[in-house]
């Protein structure tokens, strides 16, 4: 049996799974490469709109919300083009609020995805929608990074508070492995360009 | 059968006896019934079911799925202290498949089974979340009886297609027993997970214990899985106490020991939730160490209610000596909401002292506590340490620190023991404001909030933040800090007065020219529409009675002056609703259309919550289009529209949009007598018992006329009836743009507002010519005919209006509930042009962003340059007149409830 130190984990293969940081659920640990490779859109943008919606799946109609969002830097994929503005919609799974019949009440075991707000900025890599249309972020909230800071100066931070980011892979120059954290968008933007190319 | 019909989009009519809030759930159960409470699997978890799908699950058969699945429970039957057990059920009755998973996913209701899903090759998942997401399974309880808080049913995922590699068995069962894990409602918990994540074995930034190996003392429920070495699979200490917690053998009671108490804020008294609790025994740290969070058996985190800030430490060792911490949680999802960052350092318990004064309570010390088998040791309580006055504050850069005050303090009826000093010159009460660019909507909406200079200041550069106190008054002093990077150097302080509720901003030398000064009562008490001031006007007390944000906005064309002075501000004010009690259709409250709450004379609030709707009762004739809508407020509003005399409920909304607010558009078809209903989600019967609490604004217009077929970015001719003389010409004919503004002669579909177009194109009415989406909202044209009392923003007319128009002909185009493009900020306003050359425009709610209003020949007319429209102004309609609004401007959209007038004979 593998004797389970601090360097044991940190150098484990970057082929551990990690239960997700959100709800009930059990989600694969991503580094950024595999994430990026798993990736059909990566992009920084904002969110314009949010709403409510279903599709049918499964046999049923299954809730959905679905998010518009400006695309500001766009490092994978294609997009939308509107009114000269670049722009990604990603129907997820789910509800933005629960609801439950009363007296009995019913407990969604979907994982709870990453809710975006309005306004706000994100890096965010994103699934190749189904065949129903949904697709979701990488890793869930390993895949959606919330940038915060002042113009060109933004850090990124995703769901997982970037643990497991680098795991398995060579991370930032000039950036130690522990503890993880807030990283500079410049710095990630650009170690995610060498990964997927032109 | 309803006598209202859709307008434009589908509102949501309700399904008998839905929607209750999903409440916050507690740290040591995932799902609680009621506080201290949780749902349960029946008779102590005895058989707890579960029925297995009939497929493969990856690389394994059916049969050795269902045999791993049968010893991922068994892992945890094996807990001596727990009395579950494991009942294998029928297989479901289909190989669940994309086909059909549906059912087993979101069940309308229960359907006695207890779904183990096998995705056999990931399809289902692939399909959910797109391939490739990394999603390997989930499960919870899937149906609990609220009554007798009983679990009855629970379900599983899992992704056939993770399972591969030699650990395949391996990864599969210890996955399996961690969701099992919340199967049986047991939630995510931190020990000694955390450390592998970087955390210290002791209170930060001590690691008090040395750190050897951890090789299977991970406990299975912490949220992050760390491979087959973790032992996930065998529950650990931390485990066992909290499934025995819920589902104890009476052996559990005898043989263990429990310690209780209180997490306590810097002032002694805060109770404090979602504080992580570790207690370690000192002579086994990792293989003895449980866990607790604080208020994890409440939803309901109210200072003072059951549960609050309470924390049960069990499975303790008998005899054993424990070092208590307090730890905070860094990363993972929990049901009680974590608190980051915490009040104070993460200290030991002491003992006696035990203390808030870090000098004497060091936080490195710990009182070793020894419980005996079937013992309790109560009330070791941990009180985190207070920064000192006059000790400059870690607010870092764009940071917060939460600092309790000596005395309660009220603002606009809100009582608030401590406030966050935030870096960027302002302090907030009930939540921190880290944000650096300062903006009116923030300031309105956002927490209640004294801004000294709400600026990109840096104190990380130089200068310093601290605060002063003594038992009647408390002090925020920011002392030469600079702007971001490292420019100039400000100095002000923000003094509260506990005994009059008063505030006094004294200023220094200022360098920053920008930033926005004021008070603000918060979103909870703001109208969203107030109007800024000039604060160096007089010396006198600013009355937040008056208005609940009293605030100047600083920047090019108003630099910041008020360096050297004294801004005071009187905090006490109280509002209340001015329609109360209207909390039923029996009580609804008779209004005049239109109406709307944006002022304080009209003020409208949910309060308390969970005990508060409000009715309000007006008419409508056969073919009105009604427009009903919650335009600005921080709750979550939903809306009725009842039949006012069968009680009928004919339309419900509750999110009319993307964000938290209600919209209803509908028309009558038949006369009535309406009532509208606001309350908060999930009282979605508004009887009262909503989540939330704080005002709202509410507007309700109806209308008559003609719908133009408009949406985003489109031109909609117009014959108008009778001639319209306009800038030298005679029309009988106009465009509707979309895009907030009317022309002659042409269309323009131009979303792209700009002075030289502006000049250079048709003659142009702009009331907002901004980019408009007509198809989120209605464009209504109107007759004189159409006209009459109470339709309209302001009936269409303005003081100075002729009413013989309505004889002599007048048309007015009404823009309702139209958002700007990919937002849903509603925007309300009507231009009225007037058969002898006079134009009226009012305004409504509004956003308060960019746009163009004014009037122009067009064809090339020369720039007279931009003027700053005041509220009701009169102009002349001939020639050219403008103000551009601009996001980047200080100046943004103001003309909301407002009138503009044009008059064709202007002197």
């Amino acid at each position: 049996m593998q004797r389970l130190t601090l360097r044991a984990v940190l150098s484990m293969a970057a082929a551990l799974v990690v239960c997700c940081s959100l709800s009930a659920a059990t989600v694969q640990q991503l580094n950024l490469q595999q994430m990026c490779d798993r990736a059909d859109k990566i992009f920084r943008g904002t969110v314009l709109d949010v709403r409510e919606g279903t599709v049918h799946a499964g046999g049923i109609d299954l809730p959905t919300v679905t998010y518009r969002l400006r695309v500001d830097d766009a490092l994978k994929g294609s997009f939308l083009q509107v009114k000269g503005l670049q722009i990604a919609e990603i129907k997820m799974i789910g509800k933005l609020k629960a609801s439950d019949s009363a007296p009995l009440r019913s407990f969604s075991p979907l994982p709870e995805l990453p809710k975006l707000v309005v306004g706000q900025e994100y890096l965010l890599l994103t699934t190749r929608p189904s065949s129903a249309g949904l697709s979701a972020t990488i890793g869930l909230a390993q895949g959606a990074f919330g940038l915060n800071g002042k113009p060109g100066q933004e850090m990124a931070v995703n769901g997982n508070e970037n643990r497991g980011l680098f795991l398995g892979m060579p991370g930032p120059t000039g950036l130690v492995a522990r503890p993880p954290g807030p990283l500079p968008y410049t710095t990630l933007a650009g170690m995610i360009r060498t990964i997927v190319g032109p | 059968m309803t006598t209202i019909q859709h307008v434009l989009r589908p509102f949501a009519l309700l399904a008998a006896g839905l929607c209750l809030a999903s409440a916050a759930f507690a740290g040591g159960p995932l799902e609680l019934c009621n506080p201290g409470q949780p749902f349960l699997w029946p008779n102590g978890g005895t058989n707890i079911p579960f029925n297995p799908d009939q497929g493969n699950l990856g690389p394994l058969t059916n049969a050795q799925a269902v045999a791993l699945v049968a010893s991922a429970f068994q892992q945890w039957g094996n807990v001596p202290t727990a009395s579950t057990t494991y009942l294998q059920g029928a297989p479901l009755p289909v190989n669940v498949d994309i086909t059909n998973f549906g059912p087993y996913l979101e069940p309308a209701a229960p359907d006695g089974l207890s779904a183990i899903v096998f995705d056999e090759d990931g399809s289902i998942f692939d399909l959910l979340f797109g391939p490739g997401s990394g999603v390997l399974g989930f499960a919870s309880p899937e149906w609990a009886d609220q009554s007798t808080c009983r679990i009855l049913e629970g379900v599983a995922f899992i992704n056939g297609s993770a399972f591969t590699g030699p650990d395949a068995l391996a990864v599969a069962l210890d996955i399996l027993t961690h969701e099992f894990g919340h199967y049986q409602n047991l939630a995510h918990t931190v020990v000694n997970g955390q450390i592998l994540l970087g955390d210290n074995t002791g209170p930060s930034p001590n690691d008090t214990f040395p750190l050897g190996s951890l090789t299977n003392q991970i406990e299975t429920m912490y949220p992050f899985y760390f491979g087959t070495a973790a032992g996930f699979s065998t529950p650990d200490k931390d485990d066992v106490a909290a499934l025995s917690a819920l589902y104890p053998e009476p052996s559990f009671a005898t043989t263990t020991g429990k310690v209780t108490g209180s997490i306590l804020g810097p002032n002694g008294t805060t109770q404090l939730t979602g504080v992580n609790v570790i207690a370690r025994n000192v002579a086994n740290p990792f293989g003895d160490a449980v866990s607790a969070i604080s208020s994890d058996y409440t939803f309901d985190y109210t200072q003072g209610a059951p549960f609050v800030g309470t924390y049960t430490l069990r499975n303790l060792t008998p005899g054993a000596q424990y070092a208590i911490y307090v730890d905070e949680i860094l990363a993972g999802g929990f049901s009680t909401p974590p608190l980051s960052p915490l009040p104070g350092p993460e200290e030991f318990y002491n003992g006696a002292g035990e203390s808030t004064n870090g000098s004497t309570d060091v936080p490195t010390a710990f009182t070793p506590v020894t419980v005996a088998a079937g013992g309790t040791v109560s009330n070791v309580n941990i009180l985190f340490n207070a920064p000192a006055p006059g000790v400059p504050l870690p607010v870092g850069d764009d940071g917060s620190v939460q600092v309790f005050m000596p005395f309660t303090f009220e603002i606009c009826g809100q009582r608030f023991d401590s406030l966050f000093v935030n870096a960027n010159g302002n302090v907030t009460f009930g939540a921190s404001d880290a944000s650096f660019s300062e903006s009116i909507d923030g300031f309105l909406a956002g927490p209640p909030r004294i801004a000294g200079v709400w600026d990109d200041l840096n104190p990380s550069a130089g200068g310093s933040v601290f605060f002063q106190q003594t038992s009647n008054t408390f002090t925020v002093t920011y002392q030469n800090v600079p702007e971001f990077p490292a420019t100039g150097a400000n100095n002000f302080s923000i003094t509260l007065q506990r005994s009059s509720n008063n505030v006094d901003v004294s200023y220094g030398a200022l360098t920053a020219t920008d930033g926005l000064a004021g008070v603000s009562c918060g979103g909870a008490v703001t109208s969203g529409f107030e109007m800024p001031s000039n604060l160096t006007r007089d010396n006198g007390r600013n009355d937040l009675h008056k208005q609940p944000a009293i605030f100047e906005l600083f920047g090019p064309g108003n630099l910041n002056d008020l360096a050297s002075r004294t801004v005071k501000y009187d905090a006490k004010a109280h509002f209340d609703d001015q329609f109360e009690s209207n909390n039923s259709l029996a009580r609804a409250r008779r209004i005049d259309l239109p109406f709307y709450t944006a002022d304080l004379d009209n003020y409208t609030d949910i309060s308390p919550a969970g005990h508060d709707a409000d009715y309000f009762k007006f008419h409508v004739k056969a073919g009105d289009i009604l427009a009903v809508e919650v335009v600005r407020g921080t709750i979550d509003t939903v809306l009725g529209l009842f039949d006012a005399d069968t009680g009928t409920l004919l339309a419900a909304d509750d999110d009319g949009g993307n964000g938290l607010l209600s919209r209803l558009l509908v028309q009558a078809n038949t006369d009535l007598n309406l009532a509208v209903a606001v309350s908060t989600f999930p009282d979605v019967d508004f009887s009262g018992d909503g989540a939330g609490s704080g005002r709202y604004v509410l507007s309700i217009s109806k209308y008559r006329g003609t719908i133009l077929a408009a949406g985003d970015d489109t031109a909609t001719p117009l014959n108008l009836g009778f001639t319209f003389p306009y800038q030298g010409t005679n029309w009988t004919s106009l465009f509707v743009n979309s895009n907030g503004n009317l022309t002659f002669g042409a269309g323009d579909t131009d979303f792209s507002e700009s002075v030289p177009e502006f000049l250079a194109g048709p003659p142009r009415i702009a009331p907002r010519w901004d980019d408009l989406d007509a198809g989120g909202g209605l464009i209504i044209a109107s007759t004189a005919a159409d006209s009459g009392d109470g339709y309209g923003l302001n009936a269409g007319e303005s003081e100075k209006s002729d009413h013989h128009d309505d004889h002599d002909g007048a048309m007015t185009i009404h823009y309702v509930s139209v958002p700007e493009f990919f937002s849903t900020s509603p925007n309300y306003f009507s231009v009225k042009l007037e058969q002898k050359g006079d134009v009226g425009i009012d305004y409504a709610a509004t956003s308060r962003t960019d746009g163009l209003t004014g009037i122009t020949k067009g064809g090339g007319s020369a720039d007279p340059g931009e003027i700053n429209f005041s509220r009701d102004d009169e102009h002349s309609a001939s020639g050219t007149i403008y103000e551009l609004f601009t996001p980047a401007d200080i100046f943004s959209f103001d003309l909301f409830f407002t009138r503009l007038r044009f008059e064709k004979d202007h002197h």
